[in-house]
């Protein structure tokens, strides 16, 4: 078992349950967790505690947890939170060391003096807990339900993870109705002390757990679960939802498990960095489930659609590219494999079209093709009700083809029509085919596939080491911090990207006019004219950036528009001069540069830069730190990346030098605590070999400034 | 005619105002001379004052560049260019070449009476330089206008004739005072009062274009150059449910300052009665924000100040007169007509 997930043996397969607050109730909670129990068939010893009953349903009630013949193994707690407490000393006293806490009225509402006590308790006695403010654990392994969900879990391969209560119990609810086998359901709750990270470390390391499904809100310590997801994703898919994505959704994720929902765009970069597929709906996640769940992974790129309606096939085609599945394109050999099955009117063109005129033989022997076809690396299939084609003979035959070649390649389809069509998909995903009621769905399992694919099957490198000197990094900024400054002024920023590796155009510090002109001389035209100033943070925007000087005239024209221009507008701004900076021509623009997230540590971010990053939001972000190959990737990530490799004729952008740029900023961001935030807008790259520039960077640093007591 | 060269008591008291008053009531040819620039264009590299280019615009005159229809704007260039003795010379070069058909010169100071001494380019050296006689004028609070430009006169004495004060931006209140008392101590003291204008709010407002050009802020939605004004600033601080239940959110001619995520008022704000919105922080809306001003013509900045410092900077933006300001040159030609004795001004 993992270092994570020590001492969590008790919790998934105790030999004895004890329930604290059992009731004879009918729909309380201390009922349905007792009833759950004995219907799940759970073979341990189940013990109902509650002074009040001597029995509940037929199991002798016990008063409190000392009259017990041994310290349980798992004791649930359903009791008011203001006793929980005690009740949980009590029962350390007792030799009980393992807990699960129903109970609300913790620190989701506040009470985080309760939540630190339970810890300190907790901590005394070498105990564990789940929850509080959850809603039990279910575990395949020892046939157990100590939930107050639903009684008829079916056992399976389905790891189960939530952070919601309500939404936990109801997605039990739905993998009854979907009849996907559940291997465990953790409700986690509000983390007091087990922690999803040791509940996904559990399940990663749980032979029967196929696929583990985590809904949650929110993410504390996201680096660390970053790099657990990423260790178990090499072992089995990890589907996520999460909430919050929203503002509005962020605002209700917060009040609702009391925690920062955090930025949503990092959470979606570091979760895609490990592998985790993230679902924004419940019905794609459970549709990735079942693929995932019951399908082998692909051999390779190329799907071939299988229909008998010209209509949903093109449907399923669109969704296609949506969800990143290339179709197979090969006419000679969809021709040869399919002509023979065909109807005469039928295409052998992807989507391969036996029309609605085709019947239910030809579907079959077309389908046993495609499986048979090793040049095939995987099918969705796709029928609409026709007069020829009757829905359940359909998902018979599907059926029986399947079972012959089952575990070839991956399946899946989408049944459209009236009357039979749910029970024909019934049948099929019983048979452990997926099957679902559009094309779109279909497509989208199987592009949840083909991502998980993709990402088992890349080459992430290691993040490169840099010769950097790190000691004269922090020396700058310790002077800075010194003078009480966050952000730090532009030579230093400049320096300490130089210490990096960056480039810089060539640039001079003027005192005045004359030093300027004569500093331009020996640069040469065309150059840019920039105040300095520790004061003017935004200096394009205050006026103080000139661009594209030819000539002397020019130059002393845009001095005194600057300096005229900081008089007006910041007359207390502190003057150190004016940087006369060479003007790159011919470059790209583009952002570079990291922020320091709560959660996950420094997020390096990369996008064009102007109007591409400000309107559209075209930026990609990784987790630091990052390999070469997977800075490439991240480049690649823009939706603006065909104008860097070249678009309309245009020269092909130095690739090599944008990647060394990130690679050398990853290596920056996980070797100083002090950088909050570094900015290099624009960093200019020039043509294929030519390199890249910072044009202008801003960095701000953690203040030592302490607050003085009144 | 001797040029008449124009200061006054404080910045924005209004020169350039009675200058174009007085240039618009003649049918003398009036050339324009402003030694020492202060309100700076930068376009296309090129530096020009933007009193220069409505002189331009509005009484025809040729277009000159900014080198020969000013010094400079910035101390130091003026003094690394010219050493001090050269300074006058230059002037006088200056003024020669641009009043040379011209039946009268108004030559402007910078900002105010005493700016730009350490160069020489003061406005009782340049008017001594260019044998110009004087015009102040004076703005704010009567006991102290009266106070300064008693001042003035005493210091001009036997050094620069005062032909006389225009007293500018004169509210209702502040005119009878100045009749009832400041006329008389200020004839007294042989100060003639040229003319009182009153204040017009409409030369008072600033409009979305300035703010967005003082401010530099991006448009993001909407169009600019509709010289839309803004009488009341609103800093979206309240919820949008809040915000429409105060008297001020339903005011003509709002500007909303706010933050780029406070997408409730926002929408709330994209409505009849708002000139502009300013997003602070450098925070772009959603799309459907920028597309709804868009069909609504409402003009929506982007800055990346906070909205602290970007209200402070909007509060302090004074009201400009631009070459496109048709309705501010009518107003300020009748204006003038009315309230200024035009003839003693121009007499010989």
């Amino acid at each position: 078992m993992g270092e994570a997930s020590v001492g969590l043996e008790k919790l998934f397969n105790p030999e004895s349950v004890a329930i604290i607050g059992a009731s004879t109730i009918k729909d309380s909670i201390g009922y349905d967790i007792v009833h759950n129990l004995k219907l799940s068939n759970y073979r341990g010893d189940i013990y109902p505690i509650n002074p009040k009953y001597e029995t509940v349903l037929g199991d002798k009630c016990y008063p409190s947890i000392g009259d017990l013949p041994y310290p349980p193994d798992l004791t649930v707690i359903a009791v008011p939170a203001a006793i929980v407490n005690k009740v949980i000393e009590e029962a350390c006293e007792h030799g009980a060391r393992m807990f699960v806490i129903i109970s609300s009225g913790f620190g989701e509402v506040g009470r985080h003096d309760l939540e630190n006590e339970l810890r300190a308790i907790l901590k005394r006695h070498g105990a564990r807990a789940l929850g509080p403010n959850v809603f039990g654990i279910y575990s395949a392994s020892a046939e157990m339900n100590a939930t107050f969900g639903p009684p008829n879990v079916k056992p399976g391969n389905v790891g189960l993870i939530s952070q919601s209560g309500a939404l936990g119990v109801a997605l039990m609810g739905k993998s009854v109705t979907e009849n996907i086998g559940l291997s465990a359901v953790i409700s986690i709750g509000n983390e007091a002390d087990i922690t999803e990270r040791e509940a996904l470390a559990y399940l990663g390391n749980d032979e029967r757990t196929h696929v583990i499904f985590i809904y949650m809100e929110g993410c504390k310590d996201g680096r660390h679960f970053m790099e657990l997801a990423a260790e178990v994703s090499k072992r089995k898919p990890i589907i996520i939802i999460k909430s919050g994505s929203s503002a509005r959704g962020a605002l209700a994720a917060a009040s609702h498990t009391g925690s920062l929902a955090g930025s949503d765009k990092v959470f979606g970069a570091a979760i895609k960095q490990a592998g985790a597929l993230r679902a924004d709906s419940l019905d794609d996640a459970f549709a990735w489930i079942r693929i995932l769940a019951d399908m082998p992974l692909p051999a390779q790129e190329g799907t071939v659609i299988l229909t008998n309606g010209g209509g949903v096939g093109v449907i399923a085609t669109d969704s296609a590219e949506k969800y990143g599945v290339p179709l197979l394109d090969n006419p000679n050999l969809l021709e040869e494999v399919f002509r023979p099955s065909m109807p005469q009117y039928g295409s052998t063109k992807n989507p391969i079209d036996i029309t609605g005129q085709g019947r239910t033989e030809q579907y079959g022997i077309s389908l046993e093709a495609a499986l048979k076809e090793e040049s095939i690396p995987s099918v969705v299939g796709l029928y609409c009700t026709q007069a020829t084609m009757d829905v359940s003979a359909f998902a018979a035959t599907v059926a029986n083809v399947v079972e012959k070649w089952k575990g070839s390649k991956p399946l899946a389809f989408s049944l459209i029509g009236g009357i039979g069509v749910d029970e024909a998909i019934k049948l099929l995903n019983d048979h452990s085919i997926p099957c679902f009621d559009s094309p779109d769905l279909a497509m989208s399992a199987m592009g949840a596939l083909y991502e998980r694919w993709r990402w088992l099957n890349t080459d992430f490198g290691s993040p490169e080491e840099f010769d950097i000197d790190m000691a004269a990094v922090h020396d700058i900024i310790e002077n800075s911090q010194n003078r009480g400054l966050t952000q730090l002024v532009e030579s230093d920023c400049a320096e300490i990207l130089r210490l990096t590796g960056l480039d810089f155009p060539e640039t001079r510090v003027a005192r005045n006019l004359s030093e300027a002109l004569g500093m331009a001389g020996e640069i040469g035209y065309p150059v840019v004219l920039k105040i300095l100033s520790p004061d003017i943070i935004h200096k394009t925007e205050f006026g103080c950036v000139r661009l594209d000087l030819e000539d002397e005239h020019e130059l002393t024209v845009a001095y005194e528009s600057i300096m005229a221009e900081v008089r007006r507008r910041m007359p207390r701004a502190r003057i150190y001069g004016v940087s006369v900076t060479e003007m790159v021509t011919d470059a790209m623009e583009t952002i570079i540069g990291f922020s320091v997230d709560q959660s996950f540590g420094p997020i390096l971010m990369f996008g064009m830069g102007g109007i591409y990053v400000e309107v559209l939001k075209d930026v990609s972000f990784r987790v630091a730190p990052i390999s070469r190959l997977e800075s490439m990737r991240m480049v690649k990530d823009i939706a603006s990346y065909p104008i860097l490799a070249g678009a309309r004729g245009k020269e092909m952008r130095d690739m090599n030098a944008i990647i060394d740029a990130i690679s050398r900023l990853s290596y920056l961001a996980m070797r100083t605590k002090d950088i909050l935030e570094l900015d290099i807008n624009p960093l200019m790259v020039l043509g294929k070999g030519k390199g890249c520039k910072v044009v202008d960077s801003r960095i701000t640093i953690k203040s030592k400034t302490k607050l003085r007591k009144g | 005619m001797k040029p008449l060269l124009i200061t006054s008591t404080r910045t924005h008291a209004g020169k350039t105002t009675v200058g174009l008053g007085i240039a618009m009531n003649t049918d003398k040819k009036v050339g324009y001379f402003k030694p020492y620039g202060d309100h700076l264009v930068y376009s296309k590299k090129n530096l020009v004052d933007l009193d220069c280019q409505v002189y331009n615009e509005w009484l025809g005159l040729e277009d000159r560049s900014n080198e020969e229809c000013c010094l400079g704007f910035d101390p130091e260039k003026i003094m690394t260019h010219w050493i001090p003795e050269e300074v006058q010379g230059v002037l006088k070069k200056m003024y020669d070449q641009l009043s040379e058909d011209k039946d009268f010169m108004i030559i402007e100071s910078c900002r105010n009476f005493t700016y730009g001494g350490i160069m020489g380019l003061d406005a009782v050296t340049v008017a001594q330089t260019l044998d110009a006689d004087m015009i102040l004028v004076a703005e704010g609070d009567v006991d102290l206008i009266v106070d300064k430009v008693l001042a003035v006169s005493k210091c001009l004495e036997n050094r620069v004739n005062l032909r006389g004060v225009v007293i500018n931006k004169c509210g209702e209140g502040d005119k009878f005072r100045l009749e009832d008392q400041g006329m008389q101590v200020l004839m007294k003291a042989g100060v003639e009062v040229l003319g009182v204008l009153p204040e017009e709010v409409l030369l008072g407002l600033i409009d979305i274009d300035l703010i967005l050009n003082k401010l530099n802020a991006k448009l993001v939605a909407g169009t600019e150059g509709g010289q839309i004004p803004v009488e009341t600033v609103l800093i979206g601080a309240l919820t949008a449910d809040q915000a429409m239940k105060t008297a001020k959110f339903h005011s003509m001619n709002k500007l909303i300052i706010t933050g780029g995520d406070r997408l409730d008022l926002i929408f709330a704000s994209l409505g009849e009665g708002t000139s502009g919105i300013v997003l602070t922080n450098n925070i772009i809306p959603h799309p459907k924000v920028i597309a709804k001003a868009d069909e609504l013509d409402i003009p929506v900045m982007s800055v990346p100040m906070d909205t602290f410092t970007t209200a402070t900077a909007v509060h302090h933006i004074i009201a400009e007169i631009r070459p496109e300001d048709d309705v501010k040159k009518d107003i300020i030609r009748d204006m003038a007509a009315k309230e200024l004795n035009i003839g003693k001004i121009l007499e010989e």
